[in-house]
């Protein structure tokens, strides 16, 4: 054997062979450590952008998209254990300067899409501009009184009064920073030009009902996006989207219908199932069913986990408090059980008129299966006796009616995307300032509680406070607690870096192939 | 569906005297087996609407979780749907959503369209002039639209959704008993009321509108299925019948999620429905053969 | 002919103004507005509303803005969208091209069928090849759309996943929506189609021709097909402009970004621009479809241009 090798002929291709099996095999592992770069991910959200004035967004799908085109102050992340921190993104450093002031220093070199600077100027303009032509801007920069430019790089934010969750507020796609040049371009004339960020991808195109895309910025100032275009297909039925994500028409799906997962699942599909911020309830109107006894009675006939477990497929967990568990200033109340005995007695006790028809409104396509849990609830409380007339409206028309209070029982959901107490809890049940408690509830305690607690700076106490206005709110009954929804979202195979946060934002801008 | 004026002609004053001779009708109607079929699906839906509440083996809207899309059983004939009610109650008692379409179109489009119809046709002149536009206004907009703007402003419930099915269908009698009314204005009989002093509303709803009964009563069976489906199309588009209400189209609303794991809450209703859609045409083709023997060839 | 012709431009003109102010008056008329969608649950407060209404020029009063409007609309400027600024003129014309596909198709695909079905049917009158055609041509336009529409994406996109059940790309993306429409179609051609040859087949001058000796050829085709086919086009040309109207709830169905869906999907979000400027352009397009069948039937039949005078019929 050993004299068959020595001769040339057979000893030179060998080890040409040697070579090549070699040079494959560095090939392959090479391309195992660095993770391949992607040339287009394709995902579909259930819908479409709304506005292409990202200030003017108040929905998740647009803010998503532009989320990825522009920049915040501050990035939230969410480590192993699922709880948020706050870092700082455009911000090199901050400090408080007393209660009511903050001094934030911005990062030097950052450049919008179209050159210019990103500096103190387009902070100031973006936290103007926002609240004058966005409710969202409006709401998480309503405690903020003035913005003073210090110098190119420095900014002061004056408070109306002292604000504890203002960073989280930052990290908010709606307080991302635009360029001064669009400052007073309405958003009725607000064109795909006037679309310039400064983040980690440039708005190419937007074709409503069919796509948008997006290009990598080549010249981001932070960590270059590893993938080249990002196409977002909005496909409004849900069927339709799965089919699409099976038939690799996309590479990510969200919003997967829960009857739907295991299919994907035998398919080999990569499944994200988490707990959302997003608290599904439905509103009591205060006024027309004053007896609390009468709401606790509502609450103990309706079966909560029957709900989650056969309509949700258990992709989703029962509310212990008004808000999710994710949040800052969650606190573990209780459910009311499951009832129906309790609940006759109840409303017998209140001497509750058996013939008075109670009028439950409820969206349609707006939430989760939000017509079956509608439809569940009505049949749970027609089971007590109740008489309950359903009436679904389609989204445009049950707006005017929820918020001029002109139910008796709505169906409402409410993310709190800041993760902070204060945005779940104080337009919901303040009584005075509450933006949405279309239910009019009024407790002067919880009002007070709520109060306090804005402007506590101390997080210890910030926690005790919130705990005590919860219990007073879970007694109170103004809702009929329900549940707090999962996300669901399906990507192909093999698709790994792709962040999917509780607060409904995905994360595409470092995107790998495994 | 439409027909045209040629096809519907004048031959339907016959039907009136043939009506009357209910065993000749019967006869007639039930002659081929197709026809059969279809008058016994129309008395079904008559037979189960009035009995629906003894017949079902279970109700229409209590929910029952535990139960959710079920496929058919022996417990549950045609299975489940999405909130665990038995679809076959919920389809025997969509029976009754059936009827009151069909009728509550027919009270508001017939008098409606009938009425403008004779007058128009039989005055002339401005009025004339302004119901043709009128018509022309409504005919023009495809009636998806018309009856969904009106539900939409409205408000989504089956009396609307059904008062807009009628107000969109108007235009079709109006249009019809106009030209009837033209060709018939001419007539003998006519001119011989006239000179025994008969006004002119006596003229058209003593004299005229009897001889209009026929082609009125078959546009009048198309329009109903038509209405059937267009109160069904409007459910399915989430304007529509109210839960619990099991109208059919609305039942297939609530199901289209669910097309891959539960086809059957999608097709059965489905099924149902086109079932009564092809009894109620065929019904309404063996009426219009009756009118006269001649058209039985068509 | 050309009087005719100017009369029934004449009788355009106030149709088109009449449906003008019936869509605005509608759409104004839909409970909430597109501020309300943009919000959400978010409802703003009164000042920042106030600022949106007078942005949209939704604060007026509903008389001032129907007539500035109508000027705009004569003017050339139909609006934009309000959710994406996109003139809508342009989005309309968009979504038509799309819609216009879907109509081709749908109408050459029932026109090939229902024609053949009927034809067949007429020449076997009785017999049991014409009881089952003339049975499937009444199930094809007893079928309600939308169950169709879903049955067929079950069985071609659920099952065995050979055509797309949704959106708008290739060739594969037509076939199931057309062949939806179609279905309900030609049921209606095809039983025209054999009501319209039987009618012909037993008039006199039919049997005439053929007493005189002429070729079986010349007797189908000058006779009875020329006129057989008088009613059928017109129905086909009338049913091209209402489906050039957009198939709305087909369209729905299938996610297919067409004329009809875009109109349905402005009502559900208020969008008012483009919900009166998408049913003027619908309406627009179907007066102009039945003008211009009328116009043909009308040439071909003199005694309809003195019969019709001065009404529609």
């Amino acid at each position: 054997m050993a004299k068959m090798l020595r001769r040339p002929k057979v000893l030179v291709p060998l080890i040409i062979v040697a070579i090549v099996i070699v040079g494959f095999a560095a090939y392959y592992v090479t391309q195992l450590a660095v993770a391949p770069p992607l040339e287009e991910l394709v995902i579909s959200q259930k819908a479409d952008l709304t506005t292409i004035d990202m200030q003017a967004a108040t929905d998740a799908p647009t803010l998503n998209v532009f989320g990825h085109v522009y920049d915040t102050l501050f990035k939230i992340k969410f480590d192993e254990k699922g709880a948020p921190y706050f870092s700082p993104n455009l911000v090199e450093s901050y400090k408080q300067i007393n209660s009511t002031a903050w001094q934030f220093t911005l990062k030097s070199g950052v450049k919008f899409h179209d050159g210019t600077p990103l500096d103190s100027t387009a902070v100031k303009v973006s936290f103007e501009r926002g609240p004058k032509v966005g409710a969202l801007p409006r709401t998480l920069l309503g405690a903020v009184k003035a913005i003073g430019v210090v110098d190119k790089q420095t900014v002061v934010i004056g408070l109306k009064a002292p604000f504890a969750p203002l960073i989280a507020h930052l990290t908010h796609p709606s307080t991302a920073i635009v360029p001064p040049k669009i400052a007073d371009i309405a958003t009725k004339d607000f064109a795909v030009a006037h679309i310039i960020g400064s983040g980690p991808f440039k708005f190419l195109e937007f074709v409503k009902g069919e796509r948008t895309v997006l290009v990598r910025n080549e010249e981001y100032w932070g960590e270059k996006a590893t993938v080249k275009r990002i196409v977002w297909k909005p496909i409004a039925d849900d069927s339709t989207r799965v089919t699409a994500i099976e038939t690799g028409t996309v590479d990510i799906a969200t919003h997967i219908p829960s009857h739907m997962v295991k299919t994907l699942k035998d398919k080999k599909f990569t499944i994200v199932d988490i707990p959302s911020v997003r608290t599904i309830f439905m509103l009591i109107n205060t006024e027309k069913i004053t007896d609390a006894k009468v709401r606790q009675a509502f609450n103990l006939a309706v079966d909560k986990d029957a709900i989650v477990s056969k309509i949700l497929l258990g992709a989703g967990s029962v509310s212990t408090a008004p808000i999710a568990p994710a949040i800052f200033g969650y606190s573990k109340i209780s459910a009311y059980e499951y009832s129906p005995d309790k609940a006759k007695a109840l409303l017998a006790e209140a001497k509750f008129p058996a013939d008075k028809e109670i009028v439950l409104i409820t969206p349609t396509g707006r939430y989760l299966q939000d017509r079956e849990v509608a439809e569940a609830v009505a049949s749970y409380l027609r089971a007590i006796g109740l008489k309950v007339k359903t009436e679904v409206l389609e989204w445009a028309a049950y707006i005017p009616r929820a918020s001029r209070s002109e139910f008796d029982i709505a169906v409402l959901g409410w993310g709190t995307v800041t993760m902070d107490a204060d945005y779940g809890l104080h337009p919901l049940f303040h009584s005075t300032a509450g933006t949405v408690n279309w239910g009019k509830y009024k407790n002067t305690k919880v009002d007070g509680l709520l109060d306090q607690a804005k402007e506590e700076a101390d997080t210890a106490k910030r926690l005790s406070i919130y705990k005590e206005a919860q219990s007073i709110i879970m007694s109170d009954c103004p809702w009929i607690f329900l549940y707090v929804e999962n996300i669901i979202v399906a990507m192909k195979p093999g698709l790994k870096n792709v962040e999917i946060q509780p607060i409904e934002r995905w994360v595409l801008t470092y995107a790998a192939k495994s | 569906m439409r027909l045209s004026i040629q096809e519907l002609d004048t031959k339907g004053r016959v039907l009136m005297h043939r009506l009357g001779d209910t065993v000749e009708t019967l006869r007639f109607l039930t002659k081929s087996r197709i026809s059969a079929f279809a008058f016994a699906v129309v008395v079904g839906i008559l037979v189960l609407a009035t009995t629906a509440d003894l017949v079902s083996p279970y109700s229409y809207h209590v929910a029952d979780l535990a139960k959710r899309l079920m496929p058919p059983s022996l417990h549950h004939p045609l299975g489940t749907d999405q909130l665990g009610r038995d679809i076959l109650s919920r389809i025997i008692h969509g029976t009754r959503v059936l009827l009151y379409v069909m009728s509550m179109s027919l009270l508001v489009a017939l008098p409606l369209g009938t009425v403008l119809g004779l007058l128009s046709g039989f005055y002339g002149g401005v009025i004339d002039h302004v119901a043709s536009r009128i018509i022309d206004i409504l005919l023009s907009f495809p009636t998806v639209f018309l009856a969904l703007a009106i539900v939409a402003v409205m408000g989504p419930s089956l009396e609307n959704a059904t008062l807009a099915i009628g107000i969109s269908q108007a235009p079709i009698y109006m249009r019809l008993v106009r030209g009837q009314v033209l060709s018939e204005r001419e007539r003998l009989y006519v001119e011989s009321a006239r000179a025994i002093g008969a006004g002119g509303g006596r003229i058209m709803f003593r004299h005229i509108l009897p001889n209009l009964t026929g082609p009125i009563i078959v546009q009048a069976t198309f329009n109903a299925t038509a209405a059937i489906i267009s109160a069904a199309a409007l459910s399915f588009l989430g304007l529509g019948a109210q839960p619990p209400t099991p109208c059919w189209g609305a039942m297939l609303y609530e199901a289209k999620d669910y097309l891959r794991t539960a086809p059957h809450a999608i097709a059965l209703p489905g099924l149902a429905l086109f079932i009564v859609a092809y009894a109620l045409n065929t019904f309404g083709e063996a009426l219009r053969d009756y009118m006269d023997p001649r058209m039985k060839l068509l | 002919m050309r009087g005719y012709l100017a009369k029934r431009l004449l009788q355009a003109a106030p149709t088109i103004l009449g449906s003008i102010l019936l869509v605005y008056g509608i759409a104004r008329a839909l409970p909430g507005d597109p501020i309300t969608v943009m919000f959400g649950e978010l409802e703003p407060p009164p000042e920042v509303r106030e600022e949106l209404e007078k942005h949209l020029g939704l604060d007026q009063p509903f008389i001032i803005q129907y007539f500035i409007y109508l000027r705009r609309i004569i003017s050339g400027d139909w609006g934009k969208s309000i959710f994406t600024a996109e003139p809508v003129l342009e989005f309309t014309l968009r979504r038509f091209q799309a819609t216009f596909e879907l109509t081709i198709l749908s109408i050459a695909i029932a026109s090939a069928v229902g024609l053949a079905v009927g034809f067949a049917s007429a020449m076997r009158r009785d017999t049991p090849t014409d009881k089952v055609l003339r049975l499937a041509s009444t199930a094809g336009f007893s079928m309600p759309v939308f169950w169709w529409g879903l049955l067929l994406i079950l069985l071609f996109s659920v099952q065995l996943g050979l055509l797309p059940p949704m959106g708008r790309g290739g060739f594969q993306h037509l076939v199931l929506p057309a062949l939806t429409l179609a279905t309900f179609i030609s049921g209606m051609i095809a039983r025209l189609t054999r009501a319209s040859m039987l009618e012909v087949l037993t008039q006199d001058h039919v049997t005439t021709a053929r007493a005189k000796g002429l070729s079986e050829t010349v007797v189908w085709t000058k006779h009875v097909l020329r006129n057989a086919l008088i009613p059928i086009a017109t129905f086909v040309g009338l049913q091209f402009g209402t489906l050039l109207g957009g198939a709305a709830i087909t369209e729905t169905v299938f996610a297919y970004p067409g004329v009809g869906k875009m109109v349905v999907d402005a009502i559900f979000t208020r969008d008012y621009p483009v919900i009166v400027g998408g049913l003027l352009f619908v309406v627009i397009v179907i007066l102009i479809t039945n003008l211009i069948v009328d116009m043909i039937y009308a040439f071909i039949d003199p005694r309809v241009r003195y019969e019709r005078a001065g009404s529609y019929a």
